[in-house]
């Protein structure tokens, strides 16, 4: 299926998959990129070498298109976004802030900086710091979200930029794709659906609870902090909002409690401690896949949605 | 004035007072979130045709006129 992303990118399918923090690496990468998909490996708050060795592995697994996803929180940025230039990658995503200060060096080295975007405004100021594209990212996708939801989102960002728009939040199979289109996106980016993927090598334990999660499993936490997440509902979670209405608490405090529980989700499986990032398309995730296989069978299913399109209209 | 042209774009934004608003008042006064604050920026750089840089320095009313100034000349 060719759009002005797959053009853009040099993939077969509008289809990239979220640089998620810790389950992102070049495995996951790899097998995507060569299912046709853009593969993105997540640097999120690895350390510099950590991300180089991904990247030399993604290369090892697959000479087609891939990405690096760039957490600009991260206390590592700056040696990561010289990285993926020394590394000649060839295209790079965004997230949690505003990318403009790398964004000179990265388009003068020929990267196609593709940045995450929760809001009109936030797209606009890309676009002005030459961004090939964005991921309009609606607050039904897991992880660290937005307010605004994908429905909202996506259009009114189309209609404030001239560059293509990416949808992302919410669509795990292919009618989310078709539903994406329609809105004005011409590719997507999904992560809940390749948690479960066979090349996702998180922990035994996650894979399970997404497989068994339905539409009302997730919830959000940290919107005191000011930079909500979206996971499963667990002790982890529950605890989190109790810390969090303590007003006792201090937002240190909060940031401390739920540092590095990401990790113990993704490594060690740890349902008590655990954080399962997810978003709320968990509950159309049914079973476990090749990446092959799961983007083949969302491309036919977005070929049947647009097809049968005029299905409810009398 | 840059002041009270700012003052002013930042009430007409966020749907304040301009009379709440002083050099001495902070982003976190106003409970203006980073994507809050983008919408400001853009408008105040349309509004003196210039284009800003905004650093995690910059935090309260006075910061953001600095910043204008040095840049309006």
């Amino acid at each position: 299926m060719k759009t002005i992303i797959t053009e853009l990118l040099g993939i077969e399918y509008p289809i990239l998959q979220g640089g998620m923090a810790w389950v992102a690496n070049a495995s996951l990468a790899g097998a995507v990129s060569n299912a046709g998909g853009l593969g993105i490996i997540g640097a999120a708050n690895a350390p510099v070498e950590v991300v180089r060795e991904e990247i030399r592995k993604v290369r090892e697994l697959t000479d087609k298109p891939f990405g690096v996803n760039i957490m600009l929180m991260s206390p590592f940025v700056d040696d990561i976004a010289k990285l993926v230039i020394d590394e000649k990658i060839k295209v790079v995503t965004t997230g949690a802030g505003l990318p403009s200060k790398y964004m000179k060096d990265w388009i003068e080295a020929g990267i196609i900086v593709i940045p995450v975007v929760p809001s009109c405004g936030m797209a606009k100021m890309v676009q002005r710091s030459g961004a090939s594209a964005v991921i309009a990212e609606g607050g039904e996708a897991g992880g660290h979200i937005g307010d605004l939801n994908t429905m909202s989102l996506v259009p009114q960002v189309r209609d404030a930029v001239d560059i293509p728009v990416i949808a992302a939040g919410g669509i795990a199979d292919g009618r989310g794709i078709a539903a994406a289109f329609m809105l004005g996106a011409s590719a997507v980016q999904m992560g809940t659906r390749f948690l479960v993927a066979n090349e996702c090598t998180i922990h035994r334990t996650y894979k399970d609870k997404i497989l068994k999660s339905k539409d009302i499993d997730t919830m959000t936490t940290g919107r005191k902090l000011g930079h909500p997440v979206r996971a499963l509902k667990s002790p982890f979670t529950r605890a989190f909002q109790k810390n969090e209405n303590d007003t006792a608490k201090t937002l240190e405090e909060l940031e401390a409690f739920g540092a590095g529980a990401l990790r113990k989700a993704v490594l060690e499986g740890d349902e008590k401690d655990g954080c399962f990032m997810a978003g709320q398309s968990c509950g159309l995730v049914k079973k476990e896949q090749t990446a092959v296989e799961i983007i083949q069978e969302l491309m036919k299913e977005t070929i049947d949605a647009f097809n049968g399109g005029l299905q409810w209209v009398k | 004035m840059s002041f009270e042209k700012i003052a002013e774009l930042i009430a007409e934004n966020k749907d304040m007072n301009v009379a709440d608003i002083t050099m001495e008042t902070t982003f976190e006064d106003m409970e203006l979130d980073s994507l809050d604050v983008i919408e400001v920026v853009m408008s105040i750089e349309e509004a003196f045709g210039i284009t800003l840089e905004i650093e995690d320095s910059v935090k309260t009313v006075a910061d953001l006129v600095k910043l204008v100034d040095s840049l309006v000349q």
